[in-house]
């Protein structure tokens, strides 16, 4: 059977970003069934429908250009798809843009670099000496941080990290085995006590990739 | 606290606590009205967590009827788990509901689901959380109403004093009366007590404080009535049924989180003609109505077009008596069978044409099949009310292993009348039968599991008399289980005998349990259902603080004339019936399906004109003339 790839760029927002990678996972297939996508399933003895989210979302950070890949048993038309899936998405989820995607082209996993995060104080104000705190950041060579019991050197995941105004931006690797959260890098400058509002503004992608995100490079 | 606060803080606090979902709400088919253009508000309360309440079907039912009306919102509550439980008293943030996150003490009605005994400390708990004054005495004009509703409510003392009033019975028509009641009470601007007296003549519907209970010197009822001056309160309170089911919810709200049960489920027959003596479901349930096969797979393909389920589930007492399963097995294979969704059907009795049924739906090899006998010996089953064979359950699980289904689930029933240590070892001989059976077919990858609860003698039903097992004996039988039953390709589950003796004691208990709840809870009793937090030390010291001797509730054999804590409230079947269902089963004499002749329960007489008035082949009892 000729399967069919498409990539689609849709936003995570609301009270789904409150929900964990493979609760989205549920949500993208259901959703795609309620709006009649020929979704195409794996082989074997439990077969699974083919979507691949890019990179997780820690939970609670919004996602404003995130990335999906899906596999059809038929072509679909990427406009009215996506208008039809807009109509039956749930509260949370958005659909930006379908591109169809050449067989063979590389997952997701291959083609996303780092994301691009903004962070900005829900209630009161980040500490005053925050500039302070991210240039000591930037200028160590090192930054060792535990999670889940692991050591691991936070620094050469942060790509670039400086305050606009009020927001707190950072590019952040998302490379396998060498992936940056945003939460980890608020902790690292002893900010992590304010009550944060953090969006994923887009991923960075390698050049050649479809739907690569305009605003980037 | 306003729910512009609550939404302030959640933020802060909802990164810190596991699985945040729980408390966002804003899932696909949730229903938000504007507050304050609707009259009647309604809080729906499953006090367990989001993921054990978000698969109750009774929630999602009356989720839909109620907000179906322009007049009226109904909204969602569930208990916080232990790690946002503090964080809420930490920030002062009293329990909301999810919609609006309005605080559940700014609502009309609080309406409390008690699907079993074990959520009773929960309920505490959630009013506590609340800020709803525990007992119903202490609430004042601007408290809710609060209202149990479920099975646990068809004996509603050992809580009464907590609750404003019941809703026994079904809650489809009752809720509609309720919210009519709410909404003429603001309009009337009518007092709490006003509003309570008019509920008390709503048909199904028992308000305890204007009845009151009569004690023996030696602690048993003489009766429980009306208070004076309100004799002409129903009495007893008969159960509210409705004639014809409605049609089902077919806009489910779809959990992002993964549920317990995160799937479609649909109740295809309510009811049960069996008769199996131990079980008060098939007893508070009669008579039993029918959804047809057409409205089933309307209703299916309805809901999934809203919700985009992988799963659906046709519930009921016991499917393979369904007038129509055959064609509605058929219908569903022509409709759905080439789609990828697994449908279940559990719940089958245990013949061939169950595995048939079963293998029709099937999307997937492998897997469990399951099937309950409940007893292992011809005696036990005459005991009961469920005969069937040795050699049809051999045939049975013959079949389901030929098919390659690999694990076949067996559910027993210890504690019994009349039980020996032979007829436990049958279990365990039963069930290595059935291995074998499975090793024949299938080799090594055979398995067996058995689940073997104990018997409570459950109110309403023939064992309402019976003295139940005691811990001792419980823990012998199980000993002997665990001694025969053990290799591979066998599990054994056992249910505690604490957890078990609990369920008795509250299920049985009259008002004066009342006291006993309230100092466990005091005492950190809880999720009383979770093995993890469950804490058997906080009853007994209850128990013994309030100077109420347990064994009284339930290891005391009932005189055939004595009052019941529950003979106040009425299921529609007489108790000269149970009563002599009782009899027989102590002397061995089994009972058939009610489907082919009435054995006078009572339900028709109690639902006669209600049955007169449905056009003839939709009238239920009995129902074999039916096609
Ligand atoms: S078949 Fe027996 S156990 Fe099952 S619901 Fe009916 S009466 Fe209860």
């Amino acid at each position: 059977m000729t399967r069919l790839r498409y990539r689609i760029l849709f936003a995570k927002t609301e009270a789904m970003r409150w929900t964990g990678h493979l609760d989205l996972q549920r949500a993208w297939e259901r959703l795609l069934r309620r709006a009649g996508v020929p979704i195409a399933y794996s082989e074997g003895f439990h077969p699974h429908p083919k979507i691949q989210i890019g990179a997780a979302l820690p939970l609670g950070v919004t996602g404003e250009n995130e990335l999906v890949d899906i596999e059809t048993d038929r072509a679909c038309d990427p406009d009215s798809s996506a208008a039809r899936l807009n109509g039956h998405a749930p509260p949370g989820i958005r659909i930006l843009r379908i591109e169809e995607r050449a067989e063979g082209s590389p997952g997701l996993e291959k083609v996303i670099l780092a994301g691009e995060y903004a962070a900005a104080p829900l209630e009161g104000a980040w500490p005053a000496d925050l500039p302070r705190r991210i240039a000591d950041l930037l200028g160590s060579s090192e930054l060792s941080r535990e999670r889940r019991g692991k050591k691991y050197d936070l620094r050469p995941r942060i790509l670039s990290l400086g305050l606009d105004g009020n927001t707190l931006r950072m590019r952040l690797s998302l490379l396998p085995e060498a992936t940056g959260r945003p939460d980890e890098v608020l902790a690292a400058l002893g900010a992590d006590d304010v009550a944060a509002e953090i969006k994923r503004e887009r991923l960075v992608l390698r050049e050649t990739t479809p739907l690569r995100n305009p605003q980037v490079e | 606290m306003d729910s512009a606060t609550i939404s302030r803080i959640l933020p802060r606090i909802l990164p810190r606590v596991e699985k945040p979902g729980r408390y966002t709400g804003g899932e696909l088919n949730q229903v938000v009205k504007d507050w304050n253009a609707v009259p009647v508000r309604i809080a729906l309360l499953f006090p367990d967590i989001y993921d054990i309440g978000m698969s109750n079907l009774g929630l999602a039912v009356l989720y839909e009827i109620l907000n179906a009306r322009p007049d009226a919102l109904a909204e969602r509550a569930f208990l916080p788990w232990q790690d946002m439980e503090a964080a809420m008293r930490r920030e002062g943030i009293p329990l909301f509901a999810l919609e609006s996150r309005r605080p559940l003490a700014e609502f009309d009605l609080v309406g409390i689901t008690l699907p079993y005994e074990s959520l009773y400390t929960n309920a505490l708990l959630a009013l506590d959380l609340a800020g709803i004054p525990l007992r119903a005495a202490d609430r004042g004009e601007d408290h809710p109403l609060i209202v149990g509703g479920g099975h646990a409510a068809f004996n509603p003392e050992p809580v009464a004093e907590f609750f404003d009033a019941f809703a026994i019975g079904e809650g489809e028509e009752l809720a509609l009366d309720l919210a009519d009641v709410l909404r003429r009470r603001k309009e009337e601007g009518a007092g709490r007590g006003a509003a309570l007296e008019k509920i008390s003549r709503v048909w199904g519907m028992y308000v305890p404080a204007l009845y009151a209970p009569e004690y023996r010197s030696d602690g048993t009822l003489i009766r429980t009535a009306p208070q004076s001056g309100k004799e002409d309160l129903p009495n007893p309170v008969v159960k509210r049924i409705v004639p014809r089911l409605p049609p089902a919810p077919v806009r489910p709200i779809v959990p992002y989180l993964e549920t317990v049960h995160n799937r479609y489920a649909i109740e295809i027959m309510r009811g049960c003609t069996r008769g199996c003596r131990f079980c008060q479901a098939g007893h508070v349930t009669r008579p039993v109505r029918e959804r047809s096969a057409a409205d089933i797979v309307a209703s299916i393909e309805a809901a999934l077009a809203n919700t985009g389920y992988e799963e659906v589930a046709l519930l009921s007492l016991s499917s393979s008596d369904h007038s129509h399963i055959t064609d509605l097995v058929q219908a569903l294979g022509v409709k759905f069978g080439s789609s990828r969704l697994r449908i279940s059907l559990p719940s089958l009795r245990i013949e061939t044409v169950s595995v048939d049924l079963v293998e029709a739906l099937r999307s997937s090899r492998g897997g469990n099949f399951t099937l309950a006998p409940e007893a292992a010996t011809e005696s036990m089953r005459a005991v009961l009310n469920k005969p069937i064979s040795a050699r049809q359950l051999l045939e049975t699980v013959g079949e389901i292993y030929r098919r390659k289904w690999t694990t076949v689930k067996l559910y027993f029933m210890i504690g019994h009348p009349r039980e020996t240590a032979d007829d436990v070892r049958a279990i365990a001989e039963l069930a290595r039968a059935v291995l074998a059976e499975g090793r024949r077919r299938l080799g090594r990858r055979a398995e067996v599991h058995a689940g073997v609860s104990t018997l409570v003698p459950k109110p309403h039903t023939p064992f309402q008399w019976l003295a139940m097992d005691s811990r001792e004996q419980i823990a012998a039988k199980q000993d002997l289980l665990r001694r025969e039953l053990r290799g591979p390709g066998i599990k054994l589950d056992l249910t505690k005998p604490e957890v078990t003796l609990l369920e008795a004691r509250l299920s049985r208990g009259d008002r004066r349990m009342g006291e006993v709840i309230a100092r466990a809870w005091r005492a950190g009793a809880r999720f009383d259902a979770w093995s993890d937090r469950f804490r058997p030390v906080a009853w007994d010291d209850a128990f013994r603080e309030s100077g109420i001797d347990p064994a009284f509730y339930t290891h005391r054999e009932r005189a055939a004339d004595e009052v019941f804590p529950w003979d106040h409230i009425s299921v529609g079947i007489r108790k000269a019936y149970l009563r002599r269902q009782y009899e027989d089963s102590l002397a061995g004499r089994t009972q058939g399906d009610c489907r082919r002749e009435c054995f006078g329960c009572g339900i028709l007489s109690t639902f006669r004109e209600l049955r007169e008035a449905l056009p003839a082949e939709e009238r239920f009892c009995p129902i074999v003339d039916r096609r």
